[in-house]
């Protein structure tokens, strides 16, 4: 139970990566992956202020803050100095690598007895359940400050979900929709799109600067490598997402398949980890997963072509 | 209004590819008019209209609308003044939005897009009423995805989109040319209604001599950057299709003359 709960959890935090991999890869159709960067920058940026006993609600919110920074400069240099999309990303994700070395110091800030959000919720858990240290869910013995952080995280998506929802249903949400869908159009139409980049990469960025900055508490620690192949992961969740939710379905349903597609995967990661997966081989079934699942849509359009037409092919 | 001048435009300069789409053009255009533009294909047209949209900038020359020097306005800030619809039905429409959802992006034209949701109950009510006016069915489909329209249905919406907020230009490339014969006389007559019940200042490139003749209260004809026919008043109210066919084969003769001069003084010379 403590695994699953711990997945469960795990599952969430990195939901708050999978809804920024999914503004930019699908909304504005960005290959983005600065996330690698923010993600580390938004761990390394909390954890660095909580180990200097700064609050860590105040910490989490600069660890958006940086995110977004990175975010909004890949879409500068992508906009303004017209750099290939993907090889911004890749400038400012290996930038950041150093400064998020300067930022704290050292490769690795530990936060053992530090107040936490994790802390927090822990003890709000304590005080709702008056004190109790372990109770009884399913017939299966849960800690409470297991399921406080499980609630808290849960608590944070859904916000987040509303807040993104609500967001680009309005009008200038709208017009970011449009910019990743039609540019010519919505250029036509005045919209400037090259802002709308730039504004979307930061909000996309500050949610996995975000991600990061959760991970960090959750576990306890920042690390300089944190960051790495978090494109990827946040990717795959997406796909999986989609594959629940329809990928033309709404956008409500997008969004929430997103987070959904996050806790998923975090699920199917910790059983195969308990089978006996190598932990090392993780990133690399990531990587080959999320090929597959890119790949698949079109293999599946030739097999059925080809059953279409049996006779085309031999004459 | 809309006034060019000495416009001159050349694709990929001191190249071998080197294009002089367009050549010292001028043009000047009233208000209210409704101007059909034909010409060769390569002659220019499309150029034209990017000129005036800003989608590209010209080499030198300006541009004003409305007294106003817009020569160095970027593209989304001269959208405010300018509705456009293209030839091909997906670039005026945005295909993974509601239909709804670009109509409401299109009452925005050229004005700052805030936090306000964007599909307020009064602006669903005008949609409905104004798609109801093309009795295409659409109006019921206001949740659907633009993707899932037809070639013709897409170019009606992209023709409300562009006329939404009154356009002070109007312009149009051949916007019926991808269309079957049957949808193609539906978004004409539907283009003839806006432009005229709304009086809109127009620009519309066309192929199709039938449309040239019947539309409009001028006529401009383009060949190798430069304007070689404007006709208007009188004169225009009395063009045929014939006429047309007349000028275009006009043009055939003296490029051959042009040529066979050519290919005489080379063989003289070279
Ligand atoms: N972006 C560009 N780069 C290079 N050459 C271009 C570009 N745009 C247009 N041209 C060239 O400029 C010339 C005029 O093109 P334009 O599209 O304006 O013609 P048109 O009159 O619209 O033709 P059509 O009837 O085929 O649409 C053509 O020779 C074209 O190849
Ligand atoms: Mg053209």
């Amino acid at each position: 139970m403590t695994l699953l709960m711990g997945a469960f959890s795990m599952g969430i935090i990195l939901s708050f990566l999978a809804l920024g991999v999914y503004i930019s890869f699908r909304i504005f159709n960005f290959p983005d992956i600065t996330a690698d960067g923010s993600f580390a920058a938004g761990g390394a940026v909390a954890a660095t202020l909580i180990a200097a006993g700064i609050s860590p609600l105040i910490a989490t919110v600069a660890g958006i803050l940086v995110g977004m920074l990175a975010g909004a400069i890949t879409g500068i240099i992508h906009t303004k100095f017209k750099i290939n999309g993907l090889l911004s990303g890749i400038l400012v994700m290996t930038a950041f690598y150093s400064i998020n070395l300067h930022v704290m110091g050292k490769s690795n800030i530990p936060l053992i007895s530090c107040a936490t959000l994790t802390t927090y919720a822990e003890k709000a858990a304590s005080v709702l359940f008056m004190g109790r240290e372990t109770v009884e869910i399913f017939g299966r013995e849960c800690y409470t400050g297991d399921i406080g952080v499980l609630a808290a995280g849960l608590l944070f998506a859904a916000l987040a979900a509303i807040l993104l929802y609500w967001y680009f249903r309005t009008n200038l949400g709208s017009a970011m929709r449009a910019t990743g869908d039609n540019p010519q159009m919505i250029l036509a139409l005045g919209v400037n799109t090259g802002n709308m980049i730039i504004i979307g990469l930061a909000i996309s960025n500050g949610l996995i600067g975000l991600s990061g900055a959760l991970l960090a508490q959750y576990q306890g620690f920042a690390d300089v490598q944190m960051g790495i192949g978090m494109v990827v992961w946040g990717l795959a969740s997406v796909i999986i997402g989609e594959a629940l939710t329809g990928q033309n379905s709404g956008l409500g349903f997008t969004i929430t398949g997103a987070i959904m597609g996050s806790v998923l995967f975090r699920l199917l990661v910790a059983l195969a980890l308990r089978w006996g997966l190598n932990p090392n081989d993780l990133k690399l079934i990531t990587a080959a997963f999320v090929f597959i699942a890119l790949i698949s849509p079109e293999l599946i359009k030739k097999i059925k072509k080809r059953n279409t037409f049996p006779s085309m092919s031999r004459t | 209004m809309l006034e060019l001048i000495n416009i001159y435009k050349t694709f990929n300069a001191c190249s071998l590819s080197e294009v002089k789409s367009l050549v010292n053009f001028s043009l000047k255009i009233n208000k209210g008019d409704f101007v059909t533009v034909i010409g060769t294909n390569g002659s220019g047209k499309s150029t034209l209209q990017n000129i005036i949209s800003g989608t590209i900038s010209p080499d030198s020359g300006s541009i004003l609308i409305d007294n106003a020097n817009v020569t160095n306005w970027r593209e989304d800030k001269r959208a405010s003044l300018i509705g456009r619809v293209f030839q091909n039905p997906f670039t005026g429409t945005a295909p993974g939005m509601t239909i709804a959802e670009n109509l409401a992006l299109a009452a925005l034209r050229g004005k700052i897009r805030g936090l306000r949701w964007a599909l307020r109950k009064k602006l669903v009510a005008q949609m409905k009423e104004k798609l109801s006016t093309l009795k295409m069915g659409i109006e019921d489909r206001l949740d659907a995805p633009v993707g899932t329209l037809s070639g013709g249905q897409r170019q009606a919406i992209t023709l409300l989109m562009a006329s939404w907020l009154e356009p002070k230009i109007f312009l149009l490339d051949e916007h019926t040319a991808a269309l079957d014969p049957k949808s193609a006389e539906k978004i004409i007559n539907l283009t003839k209604e806006i432009v005229e019940s709304r009086k809109l200042t127009t620009l519309m490139v066309t192929h199709s001599m039938q449309q040239a003749a019947n539309l409009g209260n001028r006529l401009i004809m383009m060949h190798r950057g430069r304007l070689v026919r404007d006709i208007q008043g009188e004169e225009r109210n009395r063009l045929k299709t014939d006429d047309l066919l007349n000028m275009f084969e006009e043009l055939r003769l003296l490029e051959q003359l042009d040529e066979s001069a050519a290919e005489m003084l080379q063989e003289n010379y070279i």
